[in-house]
């Protein structure tokens, strides 16, 4: 074929392939107006009675025995509606949008759906089922911290906090680590199902602290300090101090910061050694602030005049939230022209302005 | 507790879902609701004719529910209005900074409807003839 | 004197017949290969986006705004003479939905009243607050203030001007979240984009170090309060043709790069890092020109030689909007910038290029940048110039001539009509049917006579990079987007190193 004709054919093909791309694009958006003018009118109806479901209004009953009694091609259209507004309301109106739910078989589909080969399917089941609020589908969704696909494991960890059931945090904890080159889930997506989960995590903390694994020691640590789980402070002074990884030791001085009292200060002052890591000095500086504690006050002078200017404004800001030592310990470096008197007004400012400074120094 | 027919409540969310629920529920109860998507409608509708209480969303576009709150605060007509921030800011750092900025209560979502009507109902009280 | 100039003409003849026998087929072959590859990446990007679109539901996003733990960010804006739309601009910043973030605004030696504007509507005042030098920068910074309240999470610093990128670098120095995402002033965020683009950090904390945002042309939107409320094809023909060549080559482009595993470039205008490797690698580079391109290669470069296992991703959800060039004066001096900037990474990271150490950034992406970017325009001018110069002297007949040209550019066309059709059945923004047609008109205008014009403008940076010339940049004064009318745009050239180069090549 000479290289004329073969120009010729490709310029065929290439125009027969815009045309029909011309035509894709044209149809898909034909169709995509039609669907959802279609969705509209089909919802419109039915829409009062789930604002009314979801409200709360429906005292009754009736307007949930109308949607119960949809027929299932209305209530293809409706059912997203409702999923999402279960996701924006609690109490008696999410009970009642669950019963709704359940009313369709939309609880059995999901369970159904976790067994999908699709991921997406998957996912959406485990979201649904974590909206449910429902302890009885913990047992299904545990497998799911499991699975091949990243986001159907951050989604099962994610619905198993909503639920709330304190027997899955074994389960999430163990889907931290790395296993079988899967990543783990992230520390902070695991810790904020704990802390979802209730005090009734307290046994399985204990045992995480000590784990060998660092990132469920890492995510131990967190949980203990926003969920103020005081009985493992023994746990936390230990892992202060020994632990090999300083983001636990990190994590364990923030927990101590809130959770802990005036016999924590010695050991928070020892961490902000200059041979202690960067950000665990900074975080000590930060807890020492958070116990409020005025014996910490002659060690955060002392920082004040560290080469890290970091560690030295967040020692300033300390200062201020000790309370009247820590302010009077600043506003007697403000004269001063060193980096100390730079540190000690810029705290006060920001103090002033917050409105956080003690009655008497003001 | 029922209301009168002139407590005008006001609620400013750029989610259509809540605006809806909120408007449904308070409608219902014998308030009369005005709603608007965004904290500049919001404050403008304020500044117009005041209503008996606000219900704000926080991170609206143009001016947040916080921006709202501190405006009105800040202009002598209007500093006594009651107003109720709603949103899914939960961290304490925000329920303080909501409460300082000078809000009557601060409502986190998911959001119960018969809690935030019994916390309206009381707001209006507070002051009401 | 006749017989000479015929003898030249033969001559010439003779010598345009050769050439173009010899390189008939390996040009024929080049625009096959170049758009063959863009057929791939927007093959890639198709699959990347509808998977992205099915999460959709389940990604969280509320969720994770009600989060008490999720990583927090610093929106960094570099601002210089920004006047116009400052103030709203951070607003809109202020307002994004995310449970944790601050808005750091470095105004870089402003000579209008960009400081006072702020400074009145978040009631600011000075605070004494020394900035860790964590990035090396060069200029002085004059003032740090907040707001009165102490409580809204703003920070204006104020220095010296000394160009964006030392403007960001002081950002990056300042800022106090283990994110850091950089945002041209002028540019409008979508309410979710910072969940956008926190999202992968979020999912792989301990990997993820960069990701970028898809930006969409802003002209003809309805803009109120720093959103946009109404998407809309731009009025202006410039202005549309380069909203289909965006499409093409920044949201599938990248979006294949990206999942395909080697995305070396993330735009200047919306982009997120993680503050500690920006540290690490010591911020951006404050001489380079294409500064986004050279930081993005710096991070592969660095991280590779460190061996450590981290990933660069690219989210095509359409959440940043900026105004595009809309006269030929200020698109030109845009796309000799981008261009030089273009050249001038590739040139400085050209051990990495072939070398298997980088993996398929070394081996694909770098190599189809020199091959299919860099050299583009070159190749494209010389193509045109070669069959105009056979037409003319009669070496190449017209019919000839007109199914080789239908093909090299129909193919593009081609191209560019799959990229609209995965916006179609992906985000599908523009809405109506008359942006349509304008659409696929413009698509048109952008392989036959765009891109050669753009060609000509990339071959001049490049030819001032080579040379060595010093880059002048080039300004847009604005009106801002106070209200409903797009603002207009003026080009002006000024001498002094101003806000410095923004976004890097497309592709």
């Amino acid at each position: 074929m000479s290289s004329r004709s073969l120009l010729l054919l490709a310029e065929v093909v290439i125009g027969l392939s815009c045309l029909v791309l011309a035509l894709v694009i044209v149809g898909a958006r034909l169709h995509r107006v039609r669907a959802t003018r279609r969705t509209t009118r089909m919802v419109a109806p039915h829409r009062p009675m789930l604002l009314a479901v979801a409200s709360g209004e429906d005292a009754e009953g009736s307007a949930r025995a109308h949607l119960a009694s949809l027929p299932s091609a209305t209530w293809e259209h409706v059912r997203s509606t409702a999923v999402v507004m279960l996701a924006k309301v609690r109490g008696a109106p999410a009970e009642t949008l669950v019963a709704l739910l359940h009313a369709h078989a939309e609880v059995e589909r999901a369970l159904g759906w976790l067994r999908s080969r699709s991921a997406v399917r998957r996912a959406r089941a485990a979201y649904l089922l974590g909206l449910l609020h429902d302890p009885a589908n913990v047992p299904a969704l545990v497998p799911l911290l499991s699975d091949p696909s990243p986001d159907v494991r951050l989604v099962a960890a994610r619905s198993l906090g909503l639920i709330g059931d304190p027997a899955a945090a074994g389960a999430v904890l163990s889907a931290v680590p790395p296993r079988d080159g899967r990543m783990g889930i992230p520390a902070w997506v695991a810790a904020e199902a704990l802390l979802g989960m209730g005090l009734g995590v307290a046994p399985v903390l204990r045992g995480a602290l000590a784990s060998a694994d660092a990132g469920v020691r890492d995510v131990a640590v967190t949980v203990a300090g926003a969920g103020a789980f005081t009985s493992v402070l023994p746990q936390l002074r230990v892992l202060l101090d020994h632990d090999p990884l300083p983001e636990v030791r990190t994590g364990a001085a923030v927990a101590l910061g809130r959770l802990g009292g005036p016999r924590d200060v010695a050991a928070l002052i020892r961490c902000t050694a200059p041979s202690s890591p960067t950000t665990l000095r900074r975080t000590c500086v930060g807890a020492l602030g958070e116990l409020g504690d005025p014996s910490a006050v002659p060690a955060l002078t002392a920082l004040l005049d560290e080469p890290d200017r970091r560690l030295a404004e967040l020692a300033a800001e300390a200062l201020v939230r000790v309370g009247t030592a820590g302010a009077e310990v600043l506003l007697r470096c403000v004269g001063s022209t060193g980096p100390a008197g730079t540190v000690a007004r810029g705290a006060l400012d920001m103090a002033r302005l917050r409105g956080q400074m003690p009655a008497a120094s003001r | 507790m029922t209301a009168t027919s002139q407590d005008r409540i006001l609620v400013a969310d750029d989610d259509g879902d809540i605006r809806d629920l909120v408007v449904f529920k308070l409608t219902q109860a014998g308030y009369d609701v005005e709603a608007v998507q965004d904290g500049a409608a919001a404050f403008h509708s304020i500044e117009a004719s005041p209503p008996r209480l606000a219900i704000l969303d926080v991170m609206m576009p143009g001016l947040s529910g916080i921006d709202v709150l501190r405006k009105v605060r800040a202009d002598e007509r209007l500093k006594d209005l009651e107003v109720i921030l709603l949103t899914a800011k939960s961290r304490d750092i925000d329920v303080d900074a909501g409460f300082a900025t000078g809000a009557s209560d601060y409502v986190i979502k998911p959001f119960s409807p018969r809690e935030l009507l019994h916390r309206v109902n009381a707001l209006v009280a507070r002051t009401g003839v | 004197m006749a017989g000479l100039w015929s003898g030249g003409v033969d001559a010439l003849r003779a010598l345009v017949e050769t050439v173009m026998a010899a390189i008939e087929v390996p040009v024929l072959v080049y625009f096959l290969v170049i758009n063959t590859s863009y057929l791939l990446l927007i093959g890639l990007a198709a699959w990347d986006l509808i998977h992205h679109r099915r999460r959709a539901e389940h990604a969280g996003h509320d969720e994770t705004v009600a989060s008490q733990l999720a990583p927090g960010v610093s929106v960094i804006v570099p601002a210089y003479n920004e006047e116009a739309g400052i103030v709203t601009s951070v607003q809109a910043m202020l307002a994004l939905r995310y449970p944790r973030h601050e808005v750091v605004v470095v105004d870089d030696g402003s000579t209008d009243g960009t400081s006072d504007r702020l400074r009145a509507a978040f009631d600011l005042v000075p605070v004494e607050r020394e900035l860790p030098t964590d990035v090396p920068t060069r200029a002085a910074v004059t003032e740090v203030l907040v707001p009165r309240s102490g409580r809204t999470r703003l920070v204006l610093v104020r220095k010296n001007n000394s160009g964006r990128s030392d403007a960001v670098n002081v950002g990056i120095n300042a800022a106090s979240e283990p994110l850091v995402a950089m945002v041209d002033a002028d540019s409008i965020l979508d309410p979710d984009s910072l969940l956008g683009v926190a999202k992968p950090f979020a999912d792989d904390p301990i990997r993820m170090v960069a990701t970028g945002g898809a930006i969409r042309a802003a002209n003809g939107c309805t803009v109120i309060d720093g959103r946009i409320v109404q998407i809309r094809m731009p009025g202006s023909r410039l202005a549309r043709v380069q909203v289909v060549e965006y499409l093409r080559a920044f949201m599938l482009g990248r979006t294949g790069w990206s999942r395909f595993g080697a995305l070396i470039l993330i735009s200047g205008a919306f982009g997120m890092f993680r503050r500690d490797v920006l540290v690490e690698v010591g911020g951006l580079d404050a001489d380079s020109i294409g500064e986004d391109f050279e930081l993005v290669m710096r991070i592969h470069r660095s991280l590779t030689d460190q061996r450590r296992d981290y990933r660069v991703q690219f989210v095509a959800e359409p959440i940043s909007w900026t105004e595009v060039p809309v006269t030929a004066r200020v698109l030109r001096s845009q796309r000799r910038r981008w261009h030089r900037g273009l050249w001038e990474t590739l040139w400085k990271y050209r051990g990495m290029l072939g070398n298997p150490r980088y993996g398929r950034v070394g081996l694909v992406a770098l190599p189809y940048y020199w091959a299919f970017e860099l050299f583009a325009p070159l190749l494209e001018l010389a193509g045109l110039v070669l069959v105009v110069l056979g037409l003319a002297l009669g070496v190449v007949n017209l019919s000839y001539a007109y199914v080789f040209l239908a093909v090299a550019y129909g193919y593009a066309i081609l191209v560019t009509l799959a990229a609209m059709t995965v916006e179609e059945l992906s985000f599908h923004k523009y809405d109506r049917w008359r942006d349509l047609r304008s659409t696929l008109a413009a698509s048109i205008w952008e392989n036959v006579g765009y891109r050669q014009l753009t060609a000509w403008w990339r071959l001049e940076g490049w030819w001032a990079g080579l040379t060595g010339r010093k880059q002048v940049w080039g300004t847009m004064t604005r009106q801002g987007f106070a209200g409903t009318q797009p603002a207009a745009v003026e080009p002006a050239l000024t001498g002094s190193p101003g806000p410095g180069p923004r976004d890097g090549s497309r592709g």
